[in-house]
């Protein structure tokens, strides 16, 4: 075996590389949320400090530190007090980086490993998946090996380390590390924990999964890069015309943003097939619940219905939420008369537009007719998230001189051409598509399926358009989602009333079935247990096994190749050896003459024995 | 070994023997013990240590007729075995027999005999009878043989090969006295005289008597395959070219079990087997590369399995 035996230096390399590793992990977990040029930082000073450590070089130690020092200080040097924690961040990455670079001696292995195990944690406050949780159980295994092996290297007296020991050594790491994870997980179960989060430390999430009651045009296009789940929906699966997930309805336009002033209920009549469904929606920033287009009913406290087809919870906690909802899909929704705000039009909507929309619109005898003209005209437009029309007025932009953009501008452009055509329309907030999980039987939908529609009043009825060419995304590797799924519905949504039900569900008696199943391992242990005894009293019994662990009490281990009366002629007692001679002689008068032990051999053994004892103590 | 000797008979002969052997005791012992198990000895030592001292006085102790052949390379087979002659007054051959026909044979330096003398010898000690002129004669009983060689002078010699060492029940050498020991020798003087003078302990019958005594020892299965297991080892170990025979299998038990015996037991432990291995084995082998000594080859395989119980 050419491993056989490590050298001291290679051992050296080994825990480089394996501290290496360790913040590479914990570095890899923070890359996405900070900046760019603090990513490349930490990379280049990486890569430097595997240089200086094949050259064997370290940089004088008091400018490293010096560097770590104002690496320090500087979070609050800069000028937004309001978000101090990114750069905390930043500067934390840099002094672990850093770190690489001193002479390490054991003391600077630890640092560097807490730095990694700070590093990761701090990840956790951008991002909490089950990612989150692989990485810190290889984080954990690799620092409780490279922690074992360095205690191992500082205690080492010869100059190499056995393969074997560090093969043992790596099997200790991961026994403790697996093992501190039920640890952990009893804990986790046991802990109390409060509805709010502990430590408000001030840090929006990122992401802007709600719809705030005003909607810019272009800030759609901000959610729809984003790629973070907002909800999952315990569904079956829908035809994906019908995947609308509805938000907010805008009636409202001003040139430049749509907004939601009119609030009267009116008296609708919906038709369509029903469905029930669950939704578990992860932390908003505002206030509106997505429901499957059209919503008839939402199951949770504390909320609110607006009209049309909005939901709203009265204050936000902060947390995921889940609730159950019912709709209605391939629906109709009859209303006698819509309100005159879905006609109107924005003051400086220019003749350009209005000419246009008759241009297109000239052909049309009927309204349908021309709903189906601008749709048609519509479609000649492009979609795209990248070089937006911008502007005071940027659906001029957008119908004249980008004719490219993204779902708020198709849907604007058409809910202001049928006002002009005089058919009432109105703009609809959500999310289109979603991925289908067919294991787990729910939808994943994400930020980047933000979308915006269009609904217009023809023959007495609501009809939704959808006038952007927005594809649903494609479906996704569905074994993640399921470990994403569990990791969330077990591990996030677990609060304290997750700990109350659970704690009510294990008094509940289910001992019927419990019973058999437990009784078997029971009788197993028993019988195991039985056999030891038995086996341990019948070695007792037996009085070589006696002989030998009386001898080997007073010091005296017989070897394998040693015969008995060469045994214990190494016997330097005197009193010790004749008592010794005289059982040895008697033992061999049975064994080597193949007799059975009597009762009476047995006794007369235990009495030599006995003495023997006796004469080993004084 | 001498301390672990228990029979009174054998521990009165080693102790009548002894006082004319100074510091002897061992060679006697096992000589005891090959004579008793119906083997042969033989000594490879250097000249003037008291081979024929021991010879003589073994005989003498024991009772038994004495016979003695010095080996030359132009010594004949019937100048052992004996040969007949015409006698003129009853017109017949009659049979005058050598030195072999005695119980105890001292054949000094068997390794300067021809091959021929060699294994006629060696076969009379196989077949415990001799043939001459077609006529067999049954050898006497006990019969024992104490051949000797030397280990260095062996120009002109012919070394006897291991399949002919393997007859012998032992191989044993008896080495230079103790100081003391000498010291004595050389102020009483050569006591040859006085070897010629001992009395008997032991008579024929007796004797005998004790060879099938020894014969009916118990020997254990457990030792009995321990045994075998180490005979196994010597024929599977890298350094052995030659392992052990049977035959040497039953000079193992034979011996340990009128070693048993000596020690006042009816049953053979493994210490009784342990301890002569190293006279009855290291002979019978052929090592691969003569750099390591035989014994040590043979106690490191003995080291290895484990002794029963």
């Amino acid at each position: 075996m050419p491993l056989r035996y490590i050298t001291l230096n290679r051992a050296e390399n080994y825990i480089f590389f394996l501290s290496f590793f360790i913040a590479t992990v914990s570095f890899t977990a923070i890359i996405p949320h900070i900046s760019s040029y603090v990513n490349f930082a930490f990379i280049l000073i990486m890569i430097l400090s595997i240089l200086l450590h094949v050259k064997k070089i370290s940089p004088p130690i008091w400018i490293l530190n010096a560097i770590s020092v104002f690496l320090i200080i500087m979070p609050f040097l800069t000028l937004s007090h309001e978000d101090i924690l990114l750069p905390s961040i930043e500067s934390l990455t840099l002094i672990l980086s850093i770190r690489f670079l001193t002479k390490k001696t054991s003391r600077e292995y630890l640092q560097i490993y807490l730095l990694s195990l700070l590093l990761l944690g701090s990840s956790s406050l951008f991002d909490i998946s089950w990612i989150f949780f692989l990485r810190l159980l290889i984080m954990l295994i690799l620092t409780v090996f490279a922690i074992l092996l360095l205690a191992y290297m500082k205690e080492l007296t010869e100059g190499s380390i056995d393969f074997t020991i560090l093969l043992s050594l790596m099997k200790l790491a991961i026994f403790i590390s697996v093992l501190s994870i039920p640890l952990s997980a009893f804990f986790f179960i046991i802990l109390p924990r409060t509805p709010f989060p502990l430590m408000d430390i001030g840090f929006s999430p990122k992401t802007k999964t709600g719809f705030s009651s005003t909607v810019n045009l272009g800030s759609i296009r901000e959610i729809e890069e984003d790629n973070t789940i907002v909800m999952r929906v315990k569904i079956k699966q829908l035809p994906d015309e019908e995947l609308y997930w509805r938000i907010i309805t805008f009636d409202t336009f001003d040139g430049n943003a749509w907004q939601r002033k009119f609030f009267k209920s009116d008296r609708i009549k919906i038709r369509g097939e029903r469905i029930d469904y669950t939704i578990i929606l992860e932390p908003l920033t505002e206030n509106y619940l997505p429901t499957l287009d059209y919503p008839i009913d939402v199951f949770t406290k504390n909320i609110v219905y607006e009209y049309p087809g909005s939901y709203r919870v009265i204050f936000s906690s902060g947390k995921a939420l889940k609730y159950d909802a019912t709709s209605r899909i391939k629906y109709q929704i009859y209303e006698d008369r819509p309100s005159e705000v879905y006609l109107s039009l924005p003051y400086n909507i220019s003749d350009r537009v209005r000419m246009l929309t008759e241009q297109i619109t000239s052909k049309a005898v009927n309204q349908r007719d021309t709903v189906e003209s601008i749709l048609n005209f519509l479609s000649n437009y492009q979609y795209s998230l990248r070089d937006l029309p911008v502007g005071d007025n940027s659906i001029e932009d957008f119908l004249f001189n980008k004719k490219k953009g993204n779902c708020e501008y198709f849907a604007t452009a058409m809910a202001i051409m049928l006002r002009i055509k005089g058919i009432p329309a109105r703009v609809v907030g959500g999310f289109k598509g979603g991925t289908y999980n067919s294991i787990g039987g729910y939808y994943v939908v994400r930020a980047s399926d933000a979308h915006l529609w269009v609904e217009a009043w023809l023959d007495g009825k609501w009809l939704r358009f959808d006038p952007s060419g927005k594809f649903i995304q494609t479906r996704e590797f569905f074994f993640f989602h399921i470990i994403d799924y569990l990791w969330n519905s077990i591990v996030l949504e677990y609060d304290i009333k997750a700990q109350f039900r659970l704690a009510k569900s294990i008094k509940i008696p289910k001992i019927e079935f419990n019973l058999w199943i437990l009784i078997l391992p029971f009788f197993l242990i028993l019988i195991y247990s039985f056999l030891k005894v038995y086996r341990h009293v019948k070695l007792m019994r037996d009085p070589l096994n006696r002989f030998f662990s009386i001898m080997k009490k007073y010091g005296y281990e017989r070897k394998k190749n040693q015969g008995l009366e060469e045994f214990i002629s190494t016997i330097d007692k005197l009193p010790l050896k004749q008592k010794a001679e005289w059982f040895v002689k008697e033992f061999q008068d049975i064994y080597f003459k193949d007799r059975k032990i009597e009762k009476e051999d047995l006794k007369k053994l235990k009495i030599i024995l006995e003495r023997l004892n006796e004469a080993g103590k004084s | 070994m001498i301390e672990r000797i228990k029979n009174q008979k054998i521990l009165q002969i080693i102790s009548h023997i002894g006082e004319c052997l100074q510091g002897k005791d061992r060679a006697i012992i096992l000589s005891l013990i090959s004579i008793f198990s119906r083997g042969h000895i033989l000594i490879e030592d250097f000249p003037g240590l008291g081979k024929t001292s021991l010879a003589i006085s073994l005989s003498k102790a024991l009772n038994l007729s004495f016979g003695r052949v010095q080996c030359t390379n132009d010594l004949l087979p019937t100048d052992i075995t004996g040969l007949s002659i015409f006698n003129k007054n009853t017109g017949e051959f009659e049979f005058k027999p050598g030195p072999l026909l005695n119980n105890i044979v001292l054949v000094d330096e068997i390794n300067r005999a021809t091959p021929k003398t060699q294994s006629a010898l060696l076969e009379a000690m196989a077949e415990e009878q001799v043939t001459v002129d077609g006529r067999t004669y049954k050898l006497p009983k006990p019969f024992f043989v104490i051949a000797t060689q030397n280990p260095i002078e062996i120009y002109g010699t012919f070394p006897l090969p291991e399949s002919q060492l393997d007859r012998f029940m032992m191989k044993i050498s008896i080495g230079y006295p103790e100081k003391e020991a000498e010291k004595k020798i050389l102020q009483e003087g050569s006591s040859r005289e006085r070897l010629y003078s001992l009395t008997a302990i032991m008579e024929k019958d007796e004797i005998l008597k004790f060879q099938d005594e020894i014969r009916k020892v118990y020997i254990s299965d457990k030792i009995i395959n321990w045994i075998l297991e180490f005979i196994n080892l010597t024929r599977q170990d890298d350094r052995i070219l030659l392992g052990l025979s049977t035959r040497a299998g039953l000079a193992i038990t034979y011996t340990a079990k009128a070693y048993a015996k000596f020690c006042g037991r009816d049953y053979v432990i493994p210490e009784d087997v342990k301890e002569l291995i190293p006279f009855v084995v290291p002979h019978r082998i052929i090592l691969k590369d003569e750099f390591v000594s035989k014994e040590e080859v043979i106690i490191s395989i003995l080291q290895n399995i484990s002794t029963p119980p």
